[in-house]
């Protein structure tokens, strides 16, 4: 499970979750990182990322998962969260419509913002509420198909598929970054502005 | 993001209201929400930065020139009438290169290596024949970026200051004019690209913006660039700064004699405070310029310390420094050498102003601050007689928002001054240019800041330069930030001539640099006379053309300090991975 941060890893992940407030990032974040579950609705206070360490055919890969501070609720979203994601998971209410249909507009801007090849995952979150589902699973498929991606239907509330949503997407990133290595634009000589400075056990492809 | 609706906040009551997101604003905005206070953060503007945002190219058109904006008879965000005389010119590319393939060769014309914004003269020159293979690869290049994006022509017309119909061109077209619009093409294509800054920053290695930074976690948000070198223009050359003892024994060009007098003046600046040298006593209040050549440094030497390492670049200005002014900014500069890099200054990547900004409102938000971007406002007011939340700030779509206090930038003085009778403004501006060019202006150096002391007008020039090591623009191209506090446009032009030049000008030089982009504008800042305007509304100004953000810190520690008593003024926040069990 989770590690502390001097535990070593062997890569590190840079994640994102994207989508309209409500949908339940924060709880699917929560639901994977602390394995807890805060039903009623409060926006994300406090919450910049979370860190769990996990294993993928002997490797341990670090994910970093941001969240969007609430950030998304008048399409705010900085540029700057953008930058460096590896992978993003773009999330949904499946009893919200809304939140369905402006999956396609996260793209678009996903598209303007992050570097070109994002691995990108759909997830149809609260899948455990059938009876006010409005979304079905086809219309998820659908859509991630348009788009070539991997969908899954998940519910933080009942711990249904969180734990697979974000593996899918690390396996996808590992393969793309780590296990087939091109060249990576690396920058050289980068200042980093911390309070302390720690020293980083690896680096995704390096 | 435009394409959806602002949903409507539930909440329209807030502690402050904070309006306009550039430096001084965002960090108010974070300092307070740390501190527990509720926040709402509004910008007129669909992007972070106020004054200091970073565009791609499109971006920057779009800013600039209006061009692709949705609708144009939404109001304009305020900041629009701070930029002037904005005008916009793209040269051929690679003219060398096509000369050299094609046939036959004729004799170039050296003459008027300037940026100017004319037409550069396309017309004029003698034809010339590349062969027909460039011919139509340049035609189909063309043409398939037109295809490709839909808003291709819009922008390719805002970029060619002679209206081309692409449509139109065929194999027949003048060469030049072909070159120059598949240089506009690929400015466009690439334009996701470039991050160019409206208005470039430095950051003083222990200035306060870097100490900020690392006290209250958020400079782990960014990264940075060590600056590499400082030059001066001096004579006909450039004369590279010397940053530290090191540099001044190695220094080539400055006699022995003079290296010990630059020694002993560069060690009586870094000497304490507290104990100032007895020489420094006696001239504290006399100028600084008499000071220095009274330590027999030569002119050239005197202009280093004064212009690139004192950055005192208005001859006016110059002549009032006294020495213990002169002193203490030398001091700056040198306390800032040897912690990262070569030099006293980062670079940020992506462009200072607009991720500094977008570091402290990302901490504002992550602690509950409310962000509304692309919110066009009607007015601000205080009701006097109210008890509660006296502050209301109006939304062009009727909303109503209170608060306890107001906060803006100084970018909403239309809106200041028609709420509060009271509150005065000055303006100061300065004339920028944004270049793009095919390499660096200086041999041996990357991320470079160089000085032009003051001419004729008494205005120092400086610029900067950037690549692909920051993110500025993708390899192998550069781009120059030109700035000139209170000058003319000729002070810019005159100082980019000596470094860059206009390709399709026909100059054929391997020396200077060749100029693709160029964007001249002149920016206008108003700055608050009194920082309160009314008892609950401050408005936050800094000068348009200070070379780091030092008074950003103050401005917003100033305000913070009267909203919060005994508050902490950005804690470090915890560190995620620290939480992490």
């Amino acid at each position: 499970m989770t590690t502390s941060k001097s535990a070593s890893y062997d890569y590190l992940i840079k994640l994102l979750l994207i989508g309209d407030s409500g949908v339940g990032k924060s709880c699917l974040l929560l639901r994977f990182s602390d394995d807890s579950f805060t039903p009623s609705f409060i926006t994300t206070i406090g919450i910049d990322f979370k860190i769990r360490t996990i294993e993928l055919d002997g490797k341990r890969i670090k994910l970093q998962i941001w969240d969007t501070a609430g950030q998304e609720r008048f399409r705010t979203i900085t540029t700057a969260y953008y930058r460096g994601a590896m992978g993003i998971l773009l999330t949904y209410d499946v009893t919200d419509e809304r939140s369905f249909n402006n999956i396609r507009n996260w793209i678009r801007n996903i598209e303007q913002h992050a570097s070109e090849g994002v691995n990108k995952i759909l997830v149809g979150n609260k899948c455990d509420m059938l009876e006010k589902k409005v979304i079905s699973k086809e219309q998820g498929q659908a859509l991630a198909d348009e788009y070539g991606i991997k969908f899954l239907e998940t519910s933080a509330k009942s711990n249904i598929g969180v734990e697979e949503a974000f593996f899918t997407l690390a396996r996808d990133i590992k393969k793309r970054l780590i296990d087939t290595p091109t060249q990576k634009e690396e920058k050289q000589g980068t200042v980093t502005v911390n309070p302390e400075p720690k020293t980083a056990g690896g680096c995704c492809g390096k | 993001m435009s394409e959806l609706e602002h949903t409507e906040t539930p909440e329209t009551n807030f502690d402050v209201i904070v309006v306009g997101t550039g430096l001084s604003e965002s960090i108010l905005a974070g300092a307070l929400t740390r501190t527990g206070k509720t926040v709402l953060h509004i910008d007129e503007n669909e992007f972070y930065g106020d004054h200091g945002a970073t565009f791609d190219n499109k971006g920057l058109l779009r800013f600039f020139l209006g061009v692709g904006a949705e609708d144009d008879t939404t109001a304009k965000a305020e900041i629009q009438s701070n930029y002037h005389d904005v005008t916009v010119n793209v040269y051929a590319d690679k003219i060398d290169e096509i000369v050299d393939e094609g046939t036959p060769k004729v004799e170039l014309n050296a003459e008027n290596p300037t940026a100017s914004d004319e037409a550069s003269g396309i017309e004029t020159e003698p034809t010339r024949n590349p062969s027909e293979a460039w011919h139509s690869r340049t035609l189909s290049t063309i043409q398939s970026f037109l295809s490709s994006q839909s808003d291709a022509h819009l922008y390719l017309q805002a970029l060619l200051s002679t209206p081309v119909d692409p449509a139109t061109l065929t194999s027949e077209s003048d060469f030049k004019t072909l070159l120059k619009v598949s240089t506009a093409c690929k400015i466009l294509r690439d334009s996701r690209k470039y991050n160019l800054e409206i208005a470039p920053k430095l950051l003083f290695c222990r200035g306060p913006i870097v100490e900020l930074l690392v006290s209250s976690g958020v400079g782990r948000y960014l990264e940075f660039k060590a600056l590499e070198s400082i030059y001066m223009r001096w004579e006909a050359g450039f004369e590279k700064v010397p940053g530290s003892k090191e540099d001044v024994f190695a220094n080539q060009t400055v006699t022995l004699l003079e290296k010990r007098r630059l020694m002993k003046f560069m060690n009586m600046a870094a000497g304490t405070e507290e104990e100032p040298s007895e020489v420094l006593k006696e001239h504290e209040d006399k100028p600084f310029a008499d000071f220095l050549s009274s330590q027999n440094l030569s002119p050239r030497l005197s202009a280093v310390i004064m212009n690139a390492i004192s950055f005192v670049l208005d001859a006016e200005a110059a002549g009032k420094l006294t020495t213990k002014e002169g002193v203490e900014l030398t001091r700056r500069h040198m306390q800032s050498l040897g912690r990262w890099g070569k030099t006293a200054f980062l670079v940020a990547l992506y462009g200072a102003g607009s991720e500094l900004t977008q570091a402290f409102c990302r901490l504002c938000a992550v602690y509950g601050g409310v962000y509304m971007l692309n919110y066009k406002l009607d007015s601000f007011s205080v009701q006097e007689r109210a008890t509660e939340r006296p502050v209301k700030v109006k939304g062009a779509d009727g909303s109503e928002y209170s608060a306890d206090w107001l906060i803006t930038s100084g970018t909403y003085a239309g809106l200041v001054k028609k709420g509060f009778s009271n509150a005065a403004f000055k303006s100061t501006s300065c004339w920028r240019a944004i270049l793009i060019v095919d390499k660096s202006i200086h041999a041996d150096a990357n991320l470079t800041l160089t000085i032009f002391p003051p001419q004729s007008s008494g205005r120092g020039v400086v610029v900067w330069q950037q690549n692909s090591d920051t993110a500025a623009c993708p390899s192998p191209y550069y781009v120059v930030y030109c700035c000139v506090q209170d000058g003319d446009k000729s002070d810019l032009e005159a100082a980019i001539a000596t470094f860059a030049q206009v390709a399709s000008d026909g100059a054929k030089t391997n020396t200077k640099a060749n100029i693709l982009l160029s964007v001249f504008y002149r920016e206008e800042v108003l700055e608050p006379t009194e920082r309160w305007v009314a008892p609950r509304v401050a408005v936050c100004g800094i000068k348009p053309s200070s070379l780091d953000f030092e008074e950003s810190v103050e401005v917003a520690k100033g305000v913070f300090d009267k909203i919060v008593e005994d508050g902490e003024f950005l804690p470090t926040v915890p560190d995620p991975e620290d939480l992490a069990a």
